[in-house]
């Protein structure tokens, strides 16, 4: 195989995605560079990579989002190519062409497909006149005096979204088409902060779908592959929390089909680097929901079940090698599953935890990836994302027992997580059973509320035989009088 | 006067008292003995109750004590009753907004000075994906706006004091 | 050491006549001090609460570490007297635990005449003192009290035992190095002032406590001025002005956790050692005590059967059991505490008298049972004849 053209990448991005681009650098003997703001310095992919350049700015995020510095960043460590990661810069069209424009390789798809498919509506358009599924719906920007309307016409339920938005921001489910007037304005509002692009568009929403995703590959010499579906139903607001491949909602016959589709609309878009297409499957039935031009969070489960690094890949892929293998080379092996520990409490509406990271084990005989460490502070700065599990065993029963172990073995202190909803969940029957849907969470709130009083004692006795002034209370009490107890004449 | 822990905002009453077998831990329905813990490490012990022993995970930090047991996590915080007391059933304590979560302000749209009402929007607070209002605990004149927009704060914190109306 | 052989006949008539008789002059007992405790009338209950004060019983409970004994004095104190309108006459004493220390707990009871003092108060509360004197045992003052209850103040000051002891129980007990605490939950006024005062430490609680010698309609009648009782001797200025005060709580129940974090400081002395073995129940049930004391109070009984039912496995080491046999002397555990015993059971004469006398000296220089605890424990039993 050629040498790489280039010896040093710079990560844009921070948390677990940064130290993990860290670990596949360090394997295909790459030199890693991470630019990253002050509140990160105690993090794992500072840490861990070779060299680590400080950026700053107004607001954490902001430093991850300024363009210039980030350049500046690569320049200063001579990296010869940037890994965006997930969110921050990794969608953005003019940041891609900004760093191909310095002559460092982009990680990732050509400019015009990140543009093409980070314009929801645009992407929907071509998607459509492909010949592929999508859901009905009533775009903005075609007659905006009349949206409000034509949403209306199209009936409840329906989902306003921004048309630049992603991760669920900004999405209002209307049920009640008298709060369609409200949803739209807040969705505009947020999808104006977020995206700096207040368009918006409205779509049957299905009540109760799933969501199923598909894993492609793609070289600049137009080859693609699928790396099998994965199953993301598990989500609160919109939010992923449980993935898994493959998923158990699919006959071979449905996901062959599924992954086909996956495959001809990246292939019609010339797609170059990892990729996935997001569908909704109701029954037999699926449509096309969008299309993430970069790598996902879920990524390590199709790494698990195919044995393929998709880091590496990207790499291969923006250096303009070959794919190594063809369609019929990849193998699913056995079952994987991801769990998201979030700093939340599912217990109290999902309300962002902060802290300090004061303890902290990870389970063995699973892969984890960290983007946390011990002594770190978690601020709401960020994503609430701490750190994904992924377990991988022969069958979905064992990775589901193996998962359920795993979480119940971690052991973070100093940070309320949700790791106590990730075990019911993965010993949930529902779960088990492989019954659920986008509405599985919301349909089940026994689920994040919990049981609040289950083995309190224990933790009870603890804490007071941990405490001085409980423990000195009880010695301070002469035995004869302890041993009469409340006794009263 | 029994020792109190909270947890999750609720407080738990107990006492223990030391016998012959170790100690016994009086909750407010039951009594469990004999009760027993043994330090392994800085962070790391077994719990012995009611027989059982549990291998238990812990931080002390300040009055929280972070412990994970039986694959589970919760933070208890010790109430000192000489603070806790003190604070109560104070008439002069002013009335405050608090933030329900760890976030930024996004925009405030009261000024110093306004007269409000209980339920009156006093700022929006952006946490993570979610814009939240919060809103005046009770009618009163807002005094003071602890924070300013795009401010970041952390959980229960202080972002508007209230005065009571002619007070 | 014997276990002693029980020859009552549980099953015979007369036991169970005897036994219903007992249990009811116990269950009267019971009323008669549940009555003394909590029957008070509404208006008195409701006063409290808008006073924002809580009633003395949960003041006390509150006070005391939980899960451990408190054996309260004069339960009945002025039981009938005053028309019976005095209950306890307005006090509650015992002993108790805070933070592990044994204390004497002296607590004005509000709800009864706004816990104003009466003469039988007065002899309450010395006794109590006397007890903590005699126990060194340092003292919880609970101060609520609205004065003495002037109709009767004749019987308050002129005699040695009369209010000025309480005064000087409490001076001897600082000489002696036994601390005192009081919280001042009401007004405190004329001689009550003093309690505060002459404890070692004092907590005053914002709003309802106050400490004068003279309140606000006495001065206003000396100088004119008008002045309210918390700026005359509330927590504030006693707190932060005259320094009569150490501590100033917010609220009674932050009191309370001062007054019990200033008693975890004090000196806890170490026991003495002495002779106790893990403690074991009787051998017959104690409960059986009802059926075995007769209803007709001048009936003999073996003191015995009595013993049996109190000692520790019902085992009994008698002293010269041939000689004067109306007399039983001997050895026991209580709880596990090594007792001497001295029992009277029948004509109680020289004979008698000799051999209680020598039971009593052989006691003394008993090398294993320590003097002091075999006599402190000393246990008698009075038949009634």
């Amino acid at each position: 195989m050629s040498q790489l053209p280039f010896d040093t990448v710079l990560i844009a991005n921070r948390g677990e995605i940064a130290a993990r681009i860290v670990k596949t650098l360090r394997k295909l003997g790459l030199r890693s560079a991470v630019a990253y703001h002050e509140i990160d310095a105690r993090t794992p992919a500072v840490s861990m990579a070779d060299l680590a350049i400080q950026i700053s700015g107004n607001t954490p995020i902001a430093s991850y989002l300024d363009t210039r510095q980030i350049i500046a960043a690569a320049d200063q460590a001579r990296a010869g190519a940037l890994h965006p990661g997930y969110g921050l810069l990794s969608e953005n069209a003019e940041f891609a062409r900004a760093v191909t424009d310095t002559g460092i390789a982009f990680i990732g798809p050509l400019p015009d497909t990140i543009e093409l498919m980070g314009d929801k509506i645009r992407a929907r358009n071509f998607v459509q006149s492909n010949g592929f599924p999508v859901a009905p719906c009533v775009i903005e920007e075609d007659d905006p005096a009349t949206f409000a309307s034509r949403a209306q016409a199209m009936g409840a339920p329906l989902l306003v979204k921004p048309s630049a938005g992603g991760g669920g921001k900004g999405m209002r489910i209307v049920r009640d088409l008298n709060t369609l007037e409200a949803a739209i304005e807040q969705a505009r509002s947020e999808a104006g902060r977020y995206f700096g692009d207040a368009r918006l568009y409205a779509e049957r929403h299905l009540e109760y779908p799933r969501h199923i995703e598909v894993q492609v590959l793609g070289d600049c010499l137009g080859n693609v592959v699928h790396l099998y579906e994965r199953e993301c139903s598990v989500q609160r607001r919109f939010q992923k929390i449980i993935e898994e491949t493959p998923s158990p909602a699919l006959s071979q016959e449905l996901r062959a089909r599924i992954c086909d589709t996956a495959v001809r609309i990246a292939r019609a878009a010339n797609y170059r680097n990892a990729g996935t297409v997001e569908f909704l499957l109701s029954g037999d039935d699926f449509y096309f929901l969008e299309m993430n031009t970069r790598l996902q969070v879920e990524h390590p489960v199709t790494e698990m079940i195919t044995g393929v690094d998709l880091v590496a890949e990207q790499i291969y892929a923006a250096a303009g090698r070959e794919l190594a293998f063809s369609q019929s080379d990849i193998v699913s092996n056995g079952h994987a599953i991801e769990l998201r520990l979030y700093a939340e409490a599912p217990e109290r509406g999902y309300a962002p935890t902060t802290g300090k990271v004061l303890l902290l084990e990870y389970p063995n005989d699973v892969r984890i990836d960290s983007g946390i460490m011990q002594g770190q502070h978690i601020t709401p700065a960020f994503d609430p994302m701490l750190a994904k599990i992924i377990v991988h065993s022969s069958s979905r029963m064992e990775s589901a027992l193996k998962a359920h172990r795993a979480v119940r073995e971690l052991v973070l202190l100093g940070c309320e997580t949700n790791a106590n909803l990730l075990a019911r969940i993965v010993s949930d029957e529902a779960f088990l059973g492989g019954h659920f849907h986008v509405g599985y969470l919301e349909q089940n709130p026994h689920l994040a509320a919990g049981n609040f009083s289950a083995g309190m004692s224990a933790f009870l006795a603890s804490a007071a035989l941990l405490t001085r002034p409980v423990r000195d209370s009880a010695d301070a009490v002469p035995e004869l009088h302890s041993a009469l107890g409340n006794w009263r004449n | 006067m029994y020792h109190s822990f909270e947890v999750d905002g609720v407080d738990h009453t107990l006492w223990l008292s030391a016998s012959r077998h170790g100690y016994r831990l009086h909750l407010r329905d039951e009594v469990i003995a004999p009760v027993a813990f043994t330090e392994r490490s800085d962070s790391s012990g077994i719990l012995t109750i009611a027989g059982q022993s549990e291998p238990v995970r812990f931080v002390i930090d300040g009055e929280l004590i972070h412990l994970h047991i039986r694959g589970r996590t919760r933070t208890l915080r010790y109430i000192d009753p000489l603070g806790a007391y003190a604070a109560g059933n104070d008439g002069t304590c002013p009335l405050v907004a608090r933030a329900p979560m760890p976030g930024r302000v996004v925009a405030i749209t009261v000024s110093p000075g306004d007269s409000v009402s209980a339920g009156t929007a006093l700022m929006m607070i952006e946490s993570m994906k979610l814009e939240t209002i919060i809103r005046s605990p009770q009618d009163g004149i807002v005094e003071r706006i602890h924070v300013k927009e795009n401010e970041s704060f952390e959980h229960d914190a202080v972002l508007v004091t209230l005065s009571k109306e002619g007070f | 050491m014997q276990r002693i052989g029980s020859a009552a006949d549980v099953d015979s008539q007369e036991f169970r006549r005897n036994d219903l008789h007992n249990r009811q002059l116990a269950a009267e007992l019971k009323e008669r001090q549940r009555l003394a405790r909590f029957d008070r009338p509404e208006k008195d209950i409701e006063r409290l609460r808008r006073q924002n004060k809580l009633f003395v019983r949960n003041r006390i409970a509150a006070l005391l570490d939980p899960e451990t004994p408190f054996l309260e004095l004069s339960t009945l104190a002025a039981n009938k007297a005053y028309n019976g309108e005095v209950p306890g006459a307005a006090q509650v004493v015992g002993i108790g635990i805070v933070a592990g220390r044994e204390v004497i707990v002296h607590a004005d009871d509000s709800s009864v005449k706004s816990g104003a003092w009466y003469p039988l108060s007065v002899k309450k509360i010395v006794r109590a003192l006397d007890i903590a004197i005699e126990n060194r045992l340092p003292v919880v003052h609970l101060c609520d009290c609205a004065g003495g209850f002037l109709p009767l103040q004749a019987e308050f000051f002129a005699d040695r035992y009369h209010a000025g002891r309480i005064l000087r129980n409490q001076s001897i007990l600082s000489r002696m190095g036994v601390p005192q605490v009081a919280i001042v939950m009401g007004q405190c006024t004329a001689a009550g002032a003093y309690v505060p005062a002459l404890s070692e430490y004092n907590i005053v609680v914002e709003g309802t406590g106050a400490i004068f010698l003279g309140g606000p309609p006495v001065v206003k009648a000396a100088t004119g001025e008008q002045v309210s009782a918390q700026e005359l001797g509330g927590a504030l200025m006693h707190t932060s002005v005259s320094g009569t005060s150490d501590y100033f709580a917010t609220s009674e129940l932050h009191a309370i956790a001062i007054a019990r974090n200033v008693v975890a400081r004090f000196h806890q002395p170490a026991k003495t050692c002495i002779d106790r073995v893990a403690p074991e129940p009787p051998a017959y049930d104690a409960s059986e005590l009802y059926g075995i004391i007769p209803e007709d109070a001048r009936a003999q009984f073996d003191m015995r059967e009595i013993i049996a039912r109190l000692v520790d496995g019902s085992r009994f080491d008698e002293y010269q059991p041939r000689y004067a046999t109306s007399l039983v002397c001997g050895f026991a555990r209580l709880y596990g505490y090594q007792v001497g015993i001295v029992a009277n059971n029948g004509v109680f004469v020289r004979r008698q008298c000799a051999k209680g006398c020598s039971f009593h000296s052989n006691m003394r220089q008993k090398p294993n049972a320590p003097a002091l605890p075999a006599e402190r424990h000393r246990l008698y039993g009075w038949p009634r004849i």
